[in-house]
């Protein structure tokens, strides 16, 4: 069979998989094989798009004369506010079985909807005082230049404003949202889902149901999408870091428009005055402060002191993370994946690696063949390139590295190609690729730099995982 | 008049590209509705938060996703038997088919032409199917037929229709797509 014929047959099964799953008649099985499809094959994603838009456009084609029955309702919806006419209280939650055959106003949303919208209008909450939406609930060394009486506990209220001078506050919001300040910082609850941040650095993790919540600051609006996000202002200065799912950046230009960009786990920009967007290239993780731990920062000094690449500004968004003293069990080995570092067995990682500062790159990294990592170390300090068993030895790390012989485990998640991959927790832990330790030593304000992953090696063979690089202070 | 008001029209107008959108995802055609319901009013919640300066569909479409993978979390029938990276890339697909002019009104005009010059049986097989929210079998047997050949009509009419669709807008537009 030739290659056009087999794209054909690959074809042909995808319509037919996306046609079953428009119909409703794919088993488990199927719905998993043309996930699987979908998940490899573009052309198979666009097919099925265009599919559901036919059907949908056929769907209004044919109901078209329910169209006037929506009209005379929709007038007399916008109607409602010269009085109230319905009572005050109504439910929200008329779940009865969708059909189509009853046309706009029998479909369920439309009558929740304007319920929804009639039950607003006759109270009045549009018009209603403002509500408390958020708790106080840890301070950490803070001093709050507005507000010196505050306590874990306390209740605030849309519009409340927290002039942070020092220490680490954190709020949560009703619906799950949780937002953690650190001082110096000026922060004010708009709404239950919107806050601003004139000043200072703030790190957001939305609960699930607040699907939308917004940070504005002078120069940029993030609607978040069910995630965990940085953000960082300083004069006309925006920082946005995503550390897990998506966020929505929109940069205001010169103009006071709104461009959107977005931005995914692992990805950073800034945003300057005007709108114009720079890469971030790296972070430490203490610059943010992280909710639920009490902990500010790493007890120690520093020692992994910048990461840069030869990555151009534009290129992409991509940021390394510089996690101080963070390496340990289960910890975060890239900020696109999930992936954990580990031990091989229940002992866990060797000792003299427990507590390093380490640098979270980007998986994807793997594939650059030209790909140059630039470190600077603020210690005297032992640097460790955690290396892919799998994938051949590159002559830069055997010039300048020692193979220590011994291997650690990298314990991986969920990626594009194995979306049911799941992470196990602990030392010997569902270990998924063995990683070998090399080690070098180098003096305070040493730079080094790293070189690709992939080194002359032809496309088919494994490509493997990006390396990791580690450092522990050089004390004898 | 309230804010809120402003919602059902702009909503209405942008229902078929936020519905099709469901339907990409939702593979039981009664959910469909059901995630309808539960997406409007969510939409309906978050509309003061709307930037009036972005398409309203790709805002909806981007909370339908979000809402999409909570539910499949969060229910013991997912909505969806997609994970995460195929609902994203699912998405991202609908946001350029809908750059690209997918779903205008154009399109929607042509498809009404394109119906009308189909043969009488065709259009009543639409007609079952989707005027009358008909499932294949029902349609195969309201027309005395079994169920394979009736399917493979109508995926037969699907796709005549997009061709047609595709001839007629490029006619209109003068050769250019």
């Amino acid at each position: 069979m030739s290659d056009q014929e087999r794209e054909l047959m690959n074809e042909d099964r995808a319509a037919e998989l996306s046609h079953r799953f428009l119909e409703g008649e794919l088993d488990e099985a199927l719905a998993k094989q043309f996930s699987s499809v979908l998940a490899s094959d573009p052309k198979a994603v666009s097919a099925h798009v265009q599919a559901a838009a036919l059907d949908e456009m056929l769907v209004g084609h044919f109901e078209r004369h329910c169209e006037e029955a929506v009209r005379k309702a929709f007038h007399a919806f916008l109607q409602l506010d010269e009085g109230p006419r319905l009572p005050a209280t109504i439910s929200l939650k008329p779940r009865e079985p969708a059909s189509r055959t009853a046309g706009w106003l029998g479909r369920p949303w439309v009558k929740a909807g304007l319920a929804a919208a009639v039950a607003l209008i006759a109270t009045g909450t549009y018009l209603a005082a403002p509500q408390d939406v958020a708790m106080v609930t840890r301070l950490v060394d803070t001093r709050l230049a507005n507000r010196p009486e505050t306590h874990v506990g306390d209740r605030l209220k849309e519009g409340d404003r927290l002039e942070v001078t020092e220490g680490l506050v954190e709020l949560t919001f009703d619906h799950g949202t949780v937002v953690a300040i650190k001082g110096p910082a000026d922060f004010q609850i708009v709404s239950g889902m919107l806050a601003t941040s004139r000043g200072g650095r703030i790190t957001v993790e939305v609960g699930e149901r607040a699907i939308g919540f917004t940070v504005e600051t002078p120069s940029a609006r993030i609607v978040d999408w069910g995630t965990k996000f940085g953000v960082g202002v300083e004069g006309d200065d925006t920082d946005v870091v995503v550390f897990d799912g998506i966020v929505d950046l929109h940069a205001r230009s010169s103009r006071g428009r709104l461009e959107p960009t977005r931005l995914t786990q692992g990805e950073a920009l800034r945003v300057s005055r005007g709108g114009e967007l720079h890469r971030i290239v790296s972070v430490s993780g203490s610059e943010f402060p992280t909710p639920h731990v009490g902990n500010m920062a790493a007890s120690s000094a520093p020692i992994i002191a910048a990461v840069n690449d030869n990555v151009r500004d534009g290129a992409t968004n991509k940021c390394y993370q510089i996690i101080q003293g963070g390496l340990r069990e289960d910890a975060p080995a890239y900020v696109d994946r999930s992936h954990q570092w580990n031990g091989l067995t229940a002992d866990g990682l060797p000792r003299f690696l427990v507590g390093a500062d380490y640098v979270m790159p980007f998986n994807e990294d793997k594939r650059v063949e030209q790909l140059r990592v630039a470190v600077t170390f603020a210690r005297d300090a032992n640097v460790y390139v955690i290396f892919d068993g799998r994938v051949p030895t590159p002559e830069w790390l055997i010039s300048r590295f020692e193979d220590t012989g011994i291997d650690i485990g990298l314990d991986e998640g969920p990626s594009l190609t194995l979306p049911d991959w799941t992470t196990g927790v602990g030392g010997g832990q569902s270990i998924d690729t063995h990683f070998r330790v090399w080690k070098c030593v180098v003096s305070k304000g040493d730079h080094l730099v790293f070189g690709p992953q992939k080194h002359d090696q032809p496309p088919a063979t494994v490509s493997g995982a990006m390396y990791a690089i580690a450092a522990t202070a050089f004390d004898n | 008049m309230p804010s809120d008001a402003k919602f059902l029209p702009i909503f209405m107008a942008n229902e078929a590209r936020i519905r099709a959108f469901i339907r990409t995802l939702v593979d039981d055609p009664l959910a469909v509705d059901d995630v309808f319901q539960e997406v409007a009013l969510v939409l309906w919640q978050k509309f003061d938060l709307y930037d009036p300066l972005r398409p309203f569909d790709a805002w909806a479409r981007g909370i339908v996703a979000k809402e999409v993978l909570v539910m499949r979390r969060g229910k013991a029938r997912c909505p969806t038997p997609f994970p995460p990276n195929v609902v994203v890339a699912i998405l991202d697909e609908f946001e350029r088919f809908v750059a690209s002019g997918g779903m205008t009104s154009e399109r929607a005009e042509a498809l009404e032409r394109c119906v009308e010059t189909l043969p009488p049986l065709s259009q009543k097989m639409l007609r079952l199917r989707y005027g009358k929210s008909m499932s294949v079998k029902q349609v195969a047997s309201l027309l005395g037929r079994t169920i394979a050949p009736t399917q493979r009509a109508l995926s037969r009419i699907r796709q005549r229709l997009a061709d047609c669709i595709e001839r007629r807008l490029a006619s209109v537009s003068g050769g250019e797509r």
